[in-house]
């Protein structure tokens, strides 16, 4: 929880309203990270990981980057790795270099176009060890609720981010969708669902339509002016 | 019970239920949940659970089950379900002993789990069914019920968390859905009477039981027709004075059961026709089929609505030939959004056919639903399948081709293909060219050795060349007729047809030239091209193509044999005979210089400058080409101009002048030390320990005073202007000019201009000649550039380039106070942070970014064999746009004196750039270049700093060969001290070579980086972003007003900003040394920093050096 104090404290000190429009935040943050240096050589270990051709084919080394983004995610401090992930966009050049993070044509969706079953994704994921953990700690903290005034089930308002995060990198990995919006999704349809196409929608839309998500993902890239109220009562 | 038609599907259903113990009675929803609190009583319900009907006729039986994995729990006795009505109610009153029993971290809420299972009939067995169990999932709270004065109507009507939707099988039997009523508050709020009912938007077969508060489904549903029924729960609560409604929804879900037989909407035959295609995994047609049921994916397991097809013809040529594919996806029907399948069908060829090949056979196929109760699940498609054989023909047209007497080997002629070739899949075409069958002669015999044929790499096209171009220019041969065979490699079939060879032109005046033909591409300028008889030039000569554009384009300037196929990306079957023909499109190997490589890794699809090739190296570089056209036709130009408005010329000329001597706000840069030396060796040299020297290696005698003129290089002295002095040396200085007309391009530039002062001597002039014939000779982004020189009528002036910032060593200092209190232009920060890049703070990465620069340009040097001696951060000078500019190369003989080692007065070696080897045998090569460039790395981490502070440099020797090397700077990273140490590494071919030294610091602006504002690339942005827009140059300082106390852990880079204003190094020596010459440090802060050591006062080198040696 100090950690996430600074880190919020850092943000609000470092961001005026002013200066938004102006800058690209996420370069900002992506250079920022440069000059820290283990963030620095962790994402280009990830990003040349995600990048480089597997011998033999067009497509890269998945298993690779996953993990390397899995390091870069544990190992790298959160202001930083958070800060890159999750900054705030008002343009769409901003928007793409975001999206781009996490090298989706690598780690988010085959170069072939298929989505796969969101069910089939998750039954794949749960017999994984490591993706049954952290997709059970995203399900138990961002859960959304429309009770609590933050929109969250638990009003731990790290926690919920930090499972996102922890999702990234494993076979569930959800991205940003489009460079104009922070909507994030999961890379699978709920076609060839049969009768279990209400679950199958259910789990997709803890990604797509998950308002305790999507407050903490612009509570922390600092869009006060726009969840003043709900951010002043999750993120402090 | 409905029509028979349901009843004896239940029937059939049952029967298959009994088989495969299949669905049976099931749960609408598999999870309940309800809370409890300590006090409430035993006996008291908690709720009920339901179970809907599969066939008619079942009862259902309730049991309280453990899953087979786990315990049962302790709790389980504290409840008692009702064996028929499904009721949970409780056995004991809770107590909050209860609750301390429980084993879970919570103070005030703990979850008990219980698993319930309906079965037909009555059973012992106590352990969960899977399929149908249902999970209750209770909150056992730390305290007692609220009151009915705390509750409010909500929860007194509907359960909190209700998360679970009921899913109810389609073509099943009415029933009790769900419990509407809270049984838990059944007797909180005793006064009030509660009663609901059901509502929604379009009609549903629901309805609320008023007596049991059950919701009721009163009749079948059917999926097809409706999936979801959005209810509306009402709760009236009527109290003594108030009716209160509350309102909730529920969602209940229709489940699919493979009740729909597939059919087709449209056409079950399909006709198709194969022809020219018949290649081997073909897809031809499509007929769609479809069915009203779902088929899930997921689980694999399910199996429902699963298609079998079966070919039912039995002939085995269809078999073999023949397969039929399905795919299927998932559609929502146009009324009513209701999801339903659709089977795509399509005739697959399993091997290629042949040629021949001419038969119509109809297939029938038969797609079976194989779990569709009916047998009547069945669809007979049907595809009537024509094969047309192909012709091989040749088009009934005459081919005739010209070639020119003068053309090359491997010259192409033109190509040739069978009649719908282009449409051909699956096959192909052989070529081959035969004499025709009248008798010849001998002699014309030989002629026809002359066009040859291959197959183009696609298979269809025959290529015609020229295979042997002496046969072209013999006077007999004129006209050839040839036949061409085509043969199709299964069949053998084959076609003929007679081609027209024309041999045009003049071959005799090509001459009995034996010679080899060399590749076109090599030429580098338009010049050398043309007069060259490359391979495959059509027309003799290889053709030049001129780029215009910029930067790496497709257009780019090559010589190539015939512009219409050479460079077209695409290395066909006759530039495939030979790598020299168009290595443009054929190169496989790496091309040096900025390019981009063509299709599958061949070729070079653009390049930046002019491409040309040794054999199958490519280059692509910038070459200078000289616009002699441009001139000619500037000079009309501007001459017609200048008659026109010949005084406003001459107005605005002297105007521009005026202001060129007035705009210069900026103080001089001082201490651009340039002192004259002479060029290198263009070889390593290794001079002998003792006195012997070599005599001049300059083509210039001594004696002669007159320089010869060379044209291209001659700049007319009245078109420069000299300026004010930038820096000056023993012997000569450099003054800042103007050039008007320089090169070519009209209007002023901005040049340095090199000469001697009034008391030089003939050996400076001849070392200034000397550094002229050099500088013609090196052309890189990198090192300086001469641009002309005035050698006539006067004394000797060199025209290079103008650096704006000096030397990189000033202007690393200079960096050093850029801070928020030092803006020249302070009108508007912001602004000018963003409008000039220059004036930004310097960053990790712009330190790296210029020794990237820096070994780049010494990797050229190295290239060209010259070896600089004198690297070091003075002699590297910063131009526009920050970019390094190596200058001064070709070090000094000056540390040899005409006879003796003694210098003269002044005269000063920088030894502490120079390398070990150097300093004791001096012997000078690229090796030692690299260990200056180590020392210069120093200075760069250091902004400027000097080397081997407070050591003097005659304790140097000492030191260097005892292994000491400097410490690592603060805040340099390892990686970047680890290349400095290898740099000075003690034998020179340990140290890393310039193209090596490049490549780490390419690797280390990766990290340093994010986004590149210089030709530089770094890989991990250049591979995730293509922005092809410029992105806003973002100062580490925030734009703001106010500079913030960063709260990032900061570089070293922020504490210079902010902090210290120069580092804390010693400048005097510790030890007290007794120094005979003029290095006082008192003065080392202003004059050039004693880095020389005056040689005066020392005993000979040669003696230091002997007795080092032992």
């Amino acid at each position: 929880f100090l950690v996430h104090s600074s880190v919020y404290k850092l943000l609000s000190a470092s961001l005026t309203t002013a200066s938004f429009s102006l800058l690209n935040q996420c370069l900002k943050a992506a250079q920022d990270c440069g000059l820290y240096e283990k963030c620095g050589s962790l994402r280009s270990e990830y990003v040349l990981a995600c990048t480089k051709r597997a011998p033999g084919s067009h497509r890269c080394n998945q298993h690779k980057c996953y993990r390397a983004l899995r390091r870069f995610l544990e190992r790298v401090p959160e202001e930083y790795s958070l800060g890159v992930l999750f900054c705030p966009c008002t343009n769409t050049l901003c928007g793409e270099r975001r999206r781009k993070t996490i090298v989706p044509s690598c780690s988010y969706q085959d170069m072939e176009g298929l989505q796969p079953n969101c069910l089939h994704q998750q039954s794949f994921c749960r017999r994984d060890d490591l993706c049954r953990s952290r997709l059970a700690d995203f399900l138990n903290n961002c859960q959304p609720s429309h009770l609590t005034a933050s929109g969250c089930l638990k009003d731990s308002a790290g926690l919920c981010l930090r499972a996102y995060a922890g999702l990234i990198g494993t076979i569930m990995t959800p991205n940003y969708i489009s460079n104009s919006s922070a909507d994030v999704s999961l890379w699978c349809t709920c076609e060839g669902s049969g009768n279990q196409w209400q679950e199958c929608q259910r789990l997709q839309r803890l990604f797509t339509h998950n308002a305790c998500l999507q407050t903490h993902i612009l509570c922390f890239s600092g869009m006060q002016m726009q969840i003043s109220n709900r951010c002043q009562k999750c993120c402090y | 019970m409905e029509s028979s038609c349901v009843f004896s599907r239940g029937n059939i259903v049952a029967f298959l239920l009994l088989l495969e113990g299949a669905t049976a009675l099931y749960f609408p929803q598999n999870e309940y949940i309800e809370t409890l609190y300590v006090g409430q009583a035993a006996g008291t319900p908690v709720l009920q659970v339901h179970a809907m009907l599969d066939s008619d006729g079942e009862r259902p039986h309730f049991y309280l089950c453990s899953l087979s994995t786990l315990r049962p729990s302790v709790y389980r006795h504290w409840f008692n379900l009702d064996l028929s009505s499904g009721l949970l109610s409780l056995n004991k009153t809770l107590e909050e002993s209860d609750f301390a029993l429980l084993y879970q971290k919570s103070w005030s809420v703990k979850k008990l789990f219980l698993h319930v299972m309906v079965l037909s009939n009555f059973a012992r067995k106590s352990h969960c069914i899977t399929k149908n169990s249902a999970r209750i999932t209770l909150d056992f709270v730390n305290a007692t019920m609220p009151q009915c004065a705390q509750t409010d109507m909500k929860e007194l009507c509907f359960p909190h968390r209700d998360t679970s939707n009921p899913h109810i099988m389609e073509n099943r039997f009415p029933g009790a859905l769900r419990q509407l009523r809270r049984l838990t508050r059944l007797h909180v709020c005793p006064n009030y009477t509660i009663t609901y009912s059901v509502e929604s938007d379009t009609p549903a077969p629901f309805a609320v039981n008023e007596n049991s508060t059950e919701l009721l489904v009163i009749s079948p549903l059917d999926r097809e027709e409706s999936e979801c029924y959005r209810l509306l729960l009402v709760c009236t609560v009527r109290t003594e004075t108030l009716i209160t409604k509350v309102e909730t929804s529920l969602d209940v879900f229709v489940n699919d059961e493979d009740d729909n037989a597939p059919y087709v909407n449209g056409t079950d035959t399909a006709d198709i026709t194969i022809s020219f295609n018949r290649t081997k995994g073909g897809t031809f047609g499509a007929l769609f089929v479809f069915d009203r049921d779902l088929t899930p994916i997921f689980p694999v397991d399910k199996s429902q609505n699963k298609y079998e097809g079966t070919l039912l013809n039995s002939d085995p040529w269809i078999k073999e030939t023949f397969d039929i594919k399905d795919t299927f996806s998932e559609k929502k029907a146009p009324h009513g959004g209701i999801r339903e399948t659709v089977y795509d069908y399509k005739l697959v060829l399993k091997r290629n056919l042949l040629v021949m090949e001419n038969r119509t056979v109809s297939l029938d196929y038969l797609v079976n639903d194989t779990t569709y109760p009916d047998p009547e699940g069945t669809v007979l498609l049907h595809f009537n399948v024509t094969i047309l054989p192909v012709p091989i023909r040749f088009p009934n047209i005459t081919h005739a081709f010209t070639v020119s007497r003068r053309a090359s080997l491997y010259a192409k002629v033109g190509q040739v293909c069978v009649d719908n070739c282009l449409e051909f899949d699956g096959f192909s075409v052989t070529y081959s060219l035969e004499l025709p069958e009248k008798n010849i002669s001998v002699d014309s015999q030989s002629c026809y050795s002359a066009i040859g044929v291959t197959q183009a790499s696609d298979g269809m096209w025959g290529l015609l060349y020229v295979n042997d171009s002496e046969a072209l220019r013999k006077a007999e041969c004129q006209e050839l007729q040839y036949v061409l065979v085509a043969e199709e490699e299964n069949t053998q079939l084959e076609a003929t047809t007679l081609i027209q060879i024309v041999l045009e032109g003049d071959g005799s005046r090509v001459g009995t030239e034996r010679q080899q033909f060399l590749s076109c591409a090599e030429n580098r300028q338009r010049g050398d091209c043309e007069s060259v008889r490359g391979l495959g030039a059509t027309a003799g000569r290889c053709q030049w193509r001129q780029g215009t554009e910029k930067g790496i384009s497709e257009n780019y300037s090559t010589c190539s044999p015939d512009l219409r196929t050479c460079p077209d990306s695409y290395c066909d079957a006759v530039e495939s005979k030979d790598l020299s023909i168009c290595p443009q499109d054929c190169t496989k190997e790496a091309v040096i210089g900025g390019h981009e490589r063509g299709l599958s890794g061949n070729g070079v699809k653009a390049c930046y400058g002019t491409c040309y090739c040794y054999a199958d190296k490519c280059f692509c570089e910038k070459e200078d080409i000289e616009e002699v056209l441009c001139d000619d036709m500037c000079k009309t130009i501007i001459a017609t101009a200048l008659l026109i408005s010949f005084i406003v010329s001459i107005l605005l000329s002297s105007y521009f002048i005026h202001r060129y001597h007035k705009n210069s706000p900026k103080p001089p840069i001082a201490s651009a030390e340039m002192t004259f030396r002479r060029p290198a060796q263009g070889y390593p040299i290794s001079f002998p320990a003792n006195n012997v020297r070599r005599g001049s290696q300059e083509s210039i005698e001594t004696d002669t005073f007159k320089i010869p003129e060379d044209p291209k290089w001659e700049f007319p002295r009245k078109n420069l202007v000299l300026g004010k002095t930038l820096g000056e040396g023993e012997f000569g200085k450099v003054v800042k000019a103007t050039a008007f007309r320089l090169k070519g391009k009209a209007g002023y530039t901005t040049v340095a201009v090199k000469m001697l002062k009034e008391n030089a001597s003939h050996s400076e002039l001849r070392d200034l000649l000397s550094e002229f014939t050099l500088l013609k000779q090196v052309n890189h982004p990198h090192v300086i550039k001469m641009y002309g020189a005035c050698s006539q009528d006067g004394p000797l002036y060199l025209i290079v380039e103008y650096a704006k910032f000096g030397s990189l060593r000033n202007f690393l200092r200079e960096s050093r106070k850029v801070g928020p209190s030092y803006m020249g232009r302070d009108a508007n920060r912001n602004s000018s942070y963003l409008e000039n890049p220059d004036d930004r703070a310097l960053t990790m990465g712009d330190l790296i970014s210029f020794a990237w620069q820096i070994s780049r340009g010494m990797q050229y040097l190295a290239e060209m064999k010259l070896v600089h001696r004198d690297l070091a951060a003075r002699n590297v000078l910063v131009a526009e746009g920050r970019k390094m500019k190596i200058s001064d190369f070709g070090l000094s003989r000056d540390v040899y004196e005409e006879d003796s080692y003694v210098k003269r007065s002044k005269g000063r070696i920088p030894v502490k750039w120079m390398a070990i080897e150097s300093l004791f045998d001096h012997i000078y090569t690229t090796q030692s270049d690299v260990w200056s460039f180590g020392v210069l790395l120093w200075e760069i981490v250091t902004l400027g700093g000097n080397p081997y502070p407070g050591i003097a440099p005659e304790r140097l020797f000492n030191l260097l060969k005892t292994g000491y090397r400097m410490e690592r700077p603060e805040n340099c990273s390892e990686e970047m001290y680890n290349l400095m140490l290898r740099c000075w590494k003690q034998e020179s071919d340990k140290r890393p070579t310039f193209s090596d030294i490049s490549k780490e610091l390419e690797k280390m602006m990766v990290k340093s980086r994010d986004y590149l504002d210089l030709a530089a690339s770094t890989p991990a942005d250049a591979l995730l972003y293509d922005d092809a827009l410029s992105e806003e140059d973002t100062p580490l300082v925030d734009c703001n007003n106010t500079p913030l106390p960063r709260t990032l852990p900061s570089t070293w880079i922020e504490n210079k900003l902010y902090g210290m204003s120069y580092p804390n190094w010693p400048e005097k020596s510790p030890v007290p040394l007794n120094r005979h010459d003029a290095t006082n440090p008192v003065f080392t802060r202003y004059a050039n920093d004693s880095v020389y050591a005056n040689w005066m006062a020392l005993p000979s080198p040669p003696k230091a050096v002997d007795k080092l040696d032992s």
